[in-house]
C-alpha cells in the first residue's frame, strides 16, 4: 500500500499499537459521518442507527487500519 | 482580614487532605490516595453534612470490603462465576443506590466491592490486606475531615436549616395564596408553577439540612421525631394543596361566596395559621391560637346547580377540609417543637402507605446497564490483549457506570471533557512539578495548593461535578506514594483508559435500548398510560372477589408508576431542548408534563374516593353509566399506551361534553324516581365527591391531548444518530 507507515506509533516514548490509532480515527469518522448525515436528514432512512454507528466504526477502523495506518 | 465561606471550606478540604497523605506516607500505608479519595468526597459545607456522608462512606467501606472478600473466597479460580456473582451485587447495589434512602451507602458499598474485587481478584492472596488497607485508609481521611471540621471554622448546620425550614413554610404560603386567588378568577398559573418548582428545590434543601441538622444540632436531634411528623405533615400539605389546584377549573362561573359564605374568612384563617407557623419558625414570640371554624356549604344554592357544578363544589370543599386538618397539625407541631414539647396528641396520625413494595422498571434498567458495562469492559480485559491499565480499566467504567446511572439524563460526551481537562492539569504538575520535590514538606505545600484551587474554583453545587473531577484526576494520576516514580507513560495509559471506558458506557446508551432523552421520554409516556389504563380497569371492576397476591401486587405497581413516572418524566424535560430535533419548545414539553402531573393527582383523588364509597348505595341505571363512563377513559388511556400523541382535543372534548350531558340528565331523572331521602347527607356528598372525581379525569385528559396537539411528534418518529 502507498500510505503504509511504521507499525508503531511513538509519542513521547510511549509504543502506542496501530490498531488503537486506527480504532480512534474511525470513532471520529465515525461521529462526522453521523452529524452530516443528521445534519441533511437522512439518519430517518436508517432502521436502527446504534447498530450503523456500531458497524461504521468498524468498517472505518479497518479500512483507515489497512489502507492507510497498515496494520 | 475576612476569609469567605468558600475560601474557609477550601482552606479545611486542603488541609484535610495534606494532612491525611502525610499520615498514610509516614505510617508507610501503600495506596495513600484511598485517604484523599475520602477526604475529597465527604467534605461538604456543614459538619452535620460531612459527618452524615462520612458515616454512609464508612459503613459502605465495611459492606463492600466484606463482600468482596467473601466473593473473592468463593470464586478465587472460576473467573465466569466471579463476574457473575460479582455483577448480580453491583445492580443490586446500583438498583438500590437510585431509592429514596441511604443513596450514598448503596452508592460506596458497590464500588468499593468492585475496586477490591478488581485490585485483588486476579491476585488473591493479597485480598484480606486490599480490603483492610481500603477500609483504613478510608476511616483515617474521614477522621482527619473529621477533626479538622470540628476544629476549625465548624459551621453548624443550625441557621441553614432553620433558615431552610421557614422559607418552606414561607414558599408552601405563598403557594396557597396563589391556590386561593385562581380560585377568586386571577390569571397566576404562570406564578403558580414557577413557585411549585421553588417548592420542590427548598423542600429537597430542607431534607438534606434536616439530615444533618439531626447531627450537629442538638435542638434538632432531641425534637427530631417532631421534626420529621413536620416532614411528612408539609408534604401531605402540598399534596393536598395540588388535589385543590387541580379541580380549580370546573369551578368557573360559579357564585362562590353565596355557595361557600365564610370562604374568605376561612382562608384567612388558614393564612394567619401558615403566617404564625412562619413566624414561630424564625423565633418571634407569638400569641398562640387557632380556632374550630369550618367551611360552610350553602346546601340551598347547592340545589340550584347542576350536578356536576355540586360534585366540584363538593371535592373543594373537601380539599379545603383537609388542608385545614393538616395546618393544624403543622401549627401544634411547630409549637410543641418550640416549647420543646414531646407530647403531639392534637396531630392527626401520618398515613403511611401499606402497600405492597413493588419493583422500578428504571431503577431495574439502571441495574442491568452497569452490569452490562461492567461484563463488556471486564471481556474486552480478557480477550484484547495489551488494553491499557487491564482491570483498572474495569473499575473506572463500573464506578461511572454507576455515577452515570444515578444522572442518566446526561450525555457521556459532558463527562469527557471534564475528564481529559482534569488530567491534563493534574498530568502537568506530574511531570513538570512533582519530580522537583525531595520530601513531602515540600510536596505537602503543593498537594494544599492544588486542593485548595479546585475546591475554590469549583465551590457552588453545581460545580460538584467540575470539583469531583478534578480532585479525583489529581489523586489518581499524581499516585503519590512512598516509592514515588515518575513516568509519562502511567499518564498516557490512564489517559487512554478514559475513552476506552467513555466509550464501553456510550455504547450502552444505545444498546440495548436508547437513553436518547426523547425516546426515553415517549417510553415512560408508552408505560405511564399503560399504568392508568391498569388502575382505571381495576376501578370499574365492581366484584367482591378478594385479589390474589399477584393482583394486589399489580395494582401496588401500577400506583406506584402512577406516582413516580411524571416525576420522572419531569426529570428529562429541560434534556429535550434541541427546537430542531425534537419539534417542540421546553415549555411546550413542561406543559405536557404539567398535565401529566395533574392527571396523576386526579387518578389517585378518584382511587381514594372510588375505595371510599364502595359500599354506597347508587341506582343500577347509575352504577351501569358510571362504568361505562370508566370504561370509556379506560380504553382512551389504552390507546394513548400505543400511541401517546394520538387524538384530536376538539372531538374528545365534544364526545367528553356529551357524556356530561348524557349524565346530567340521567341522574335528574333517577333522583326524580327514587327516594330523595336516600341521596341526603354522607351518601349524597360521596357519590358528588365520585362523579366529580370522573370528571375530572376526563378533563385531564382532554388537557393533555390539548398540549399534545401543540408538539410536532413526527420528528420525535423519526431515527437519528446521536
Amino acid at each position: 500500500m502507498i500510505f503504509r507507515t511504521p507499525h508503531e506509533f511513538a509519542i513521547g516514548g510511549v509504543y502506542l499499537p496501530p490498531i488503537l490509532i486506527a480504532a480512534i480515527l474511525g470513532v471520529l469518522a465515525t461521529v462526522i459521518t453521523a452529524r452530516i448525515l443528521n445534519r441533511y436528514g437522512l439518519s430517518k432512512y436508517f432502521f436502527y442507527p446504534p447498530l450503523v454507528s456500531m458497524s461504521l466504526v468498524i468498517i472505518y477502523t479497518l479500512l483507515i487500519g489497512i489502507i492507510v495506518i497498515g496494520i | 482580614m475576612k476569609i469567605s465561606r468558600k475560601a474557609k471550606e477550601a482552606i479545611k478540604t486542603a488541609l484535610a487532605m495534606t494532612i491525611a497523605y502525610g499520615i498514610a506516607l509516614s505510617l508507610d500505608w501503600d495506596r495513600a490516595m484511598w485517604a484523599a479519595f475520602a477526604v475529597a468526597f465527604i467534605s461538604l459545607s456543614t459538619v452535620g453534612q460531612s459527618l452524615n456522608k462520612a458515616a454512609m462512606r464508612m459503613l459502605g467501606t465495611f459492606v463492600g470490603a466484606g463482600i468482596a472478600l467473601i466473593i473473592i473466597t468463593l470464586t478465587a479460580q472460576e473467573r465466569w462465576n466471579f463476574i457473575l456473582i460479582l455483577s448480580v451485587y453491583i445492580g443490586f447495589c446500583t438498583y438500590m443506590m437510585s431509592g429514596e434512602k441511604h443513596n450514598y451507602f448503596w452508592h460506596v458499598s458497590g464500588f468499593v466491592c468492585a475496586i477490591i474485587c478488581f485490585d485483588a481478584g486476579p491476585n488473591s492472596e493479597n485480598a484480606f490486606s486490599i480490603a483492610m488497607l481500603r477500609t483504613q485508609e478510608t476511616g483515617l481521611g474521614i477522621l482527619v475531615y473529621s477533626i479538622i471540621a470540628f476544629l476549625i471554622w465548624p459551621s453548624s448546620s443550625r441557621n441553614e436549616f432553620y433558615a431552610a425550614a421557614q422559607k418552606l413554610a414561607s414558599t408552601q404560603h405563598q403557594l396557597l395564596q396563589i391556590y386561593i386567588e385562581l380560585l377568586n378568577g386571577s390569571d397566576k398559573s404562570k406564578q403558580a408553577q414557577a413557585k411549585r418548582l421553588q417548592e420542590i428545590q427548598i423542600r429537597t434543601q430542607f431534607n438534606s439540612l434536616l439530615d444533618a441538622a439531626e447531627i450537629d444540632t442538638h435542638e434538632v436531634s432531641e425534637m427530631r421525631q417532631l421534626w420529621r411528623i413536620y416532614q411528612a405533615k408539609s408534604i401531605e400539605l402540598v399534596e393536598k394543596m395540588e388535589h385543590l389546584k387541580s379541580g380549580l377549573t370546573n369551578l368557573h362561573g360559579l357564585e362562590l361566596n353565596k355557595l361557600l359564605p365564610n370562604l374568605d374568612e376561612f382562608a384567612n384563617e388558614i393564612n394567619e395559621r401558615l403566617q404564625q407557623i412562619e413566624e414561630m419558625l424564625t423565633g418571634q414570640q407569638i400569641d398562640f391560637y387557632t380556632t374550630n371554624s369550618s367551611l360552610l356549604l350553602n346546601h340551598d344554592s347547592m340545589c340550584e346547580l347542576l350536578n356536576f357544578q355540586k360534585a366540584a363544589l363538593t371535592l373543594t370543599h373537601s380539599h379545603f377540609q383537609h388542608i385545614d386538618t393538616v395546618t393544624r397539625d403543622l401549627f401544634h407541631i411547630v409549637k410543641d417543637i418550640k416549647q420543646c414539647k414531646r407530647i403531639k396528641k392534637q396531630v392527626s396520625p401520618i398515613q403511611y402507605s401499606k402497600a405492597v413494595s413493588v419493583l422500578d422498571v428504571d431503577r431495574l434498567a439502571y441495574a442491568s446497564r452497569v452490569i452490562m458495562i461492567m461484563v463488556i469492559a471486564y471481556l474486552a480485559v480478557i480477550y484484547i490483549d495489551g488494553i491499557p491499565g487491564k482491570f483498572t480499566i474495569v473499575t473506572i467504567s463500573t464506578v461511572f457506570g454507576m455515577f452515570i446511572s444515578a444522572m442518566p439524563q446526561l450525555s457521556v460526551w459532558l463527562l469527557l471533557m471534564p475528564a481529559l481537562l482534569s488530567i491534563t492539569f493534574s498530568g502537568f504538575i506530574y511531570i513538570f512539578l512533582m519530580p522537583q520535590f525531595s520530601s513531602y514538606m515540600q510536596l505537602g505545600p503543593i498537594i494544599f495548593g492544588v486542593t485548595f484551587i479546585i475546591c475554590y474554583l469549583f465551590a457552588t453545587p453545581k460545580q460538584v461535578l467540575g470539583r469531583m473531577f478534578g480532585l479525583a484526576m489529581f489523586i489518581v494520576i499524581t499516585g503519590i506514594d512512598n516509592q514515588q516514580s515518575y513516568s509519562f507513560l502511567s499518564v498516557a495509559n490512564t489517559t487512554l483508559m478514559f475513552p476506552i471506558a467513555f466509550f464501553i458506557i456510550l455504547v450502552t446508551a444505545y444498546i440495548p435500548v436508547s437513553w436518547i432523552p426523547e425516546h426515553v421520554f415517549r417510553r415512560l409516556l408508552k408505560r405511564y398510560f399503560y399504568s392508568c389504563a391498569y388502575v382505571l380497569s381495576s376501578i370499574c371492576d365492581k366484584s367482591q372477589e378478594k385479589d390474589s397476591y399477584l393482583i394486589n401486587y399489580k395494582k401496588a405497581f401500577h400506583a406506584n408508576e402512577i406516582s413516580k413516572l411524571p416525576v420522572k418524566l419531569n426529570s428529562w424535560v429541560k434534556h429535550i431542548v434541541n427546537k430542531e430535533k425534537s419539534g417542540a419548545t421546553t415549555e411546550q414539553i413542561q406543559s405536557l408534563v404539567n398535565n401529566i402531573e395533574t392527571l396523576s393527582l386526579r387518578i389517585q383523588e378518584l382511587q381514594v374516593i372510588n375505595k371510599n364509597t364502595h359500599q354506597l348505595n347508587l341506582t343500577q341505571e347509575m352504577e351501569n353509566d358510571l362504568q361505562a363512563w370508566c370504561k370509556r377513559i379506560q380504553g382512551r388511556l389504552q390507546k394513548l399506551s400505543q400511541e401517546p400523541n394520538i387524538g384530536k382535543s376538539k372531538i374528545f372534548r365534544n364526545r367528553l361534553d356529551e357524556i356530561l350531558e348524557q349524565f346530567e340528565n340521567h341522574i335528574e331523572s333517577t333522583l326524580n324516581k327514587i327516594n330523595t331521602s336516600q341521596f341526603s347527607g354522607q351518601d349524597g356528598e360521596s357519590f358528588y365527591c365520585l362523579l366529580g372525581a370522573f370528571r375530572n379525569v376526563s378533563e385531564a385528559l382532554v388537557d393533555y391531548i390539548s398540549s399534545v396537539e401543540t408538539i410536532n411528534w413526527n420528528q420525535w418518529h423519526e431515527e437519528r444518530f446521536a
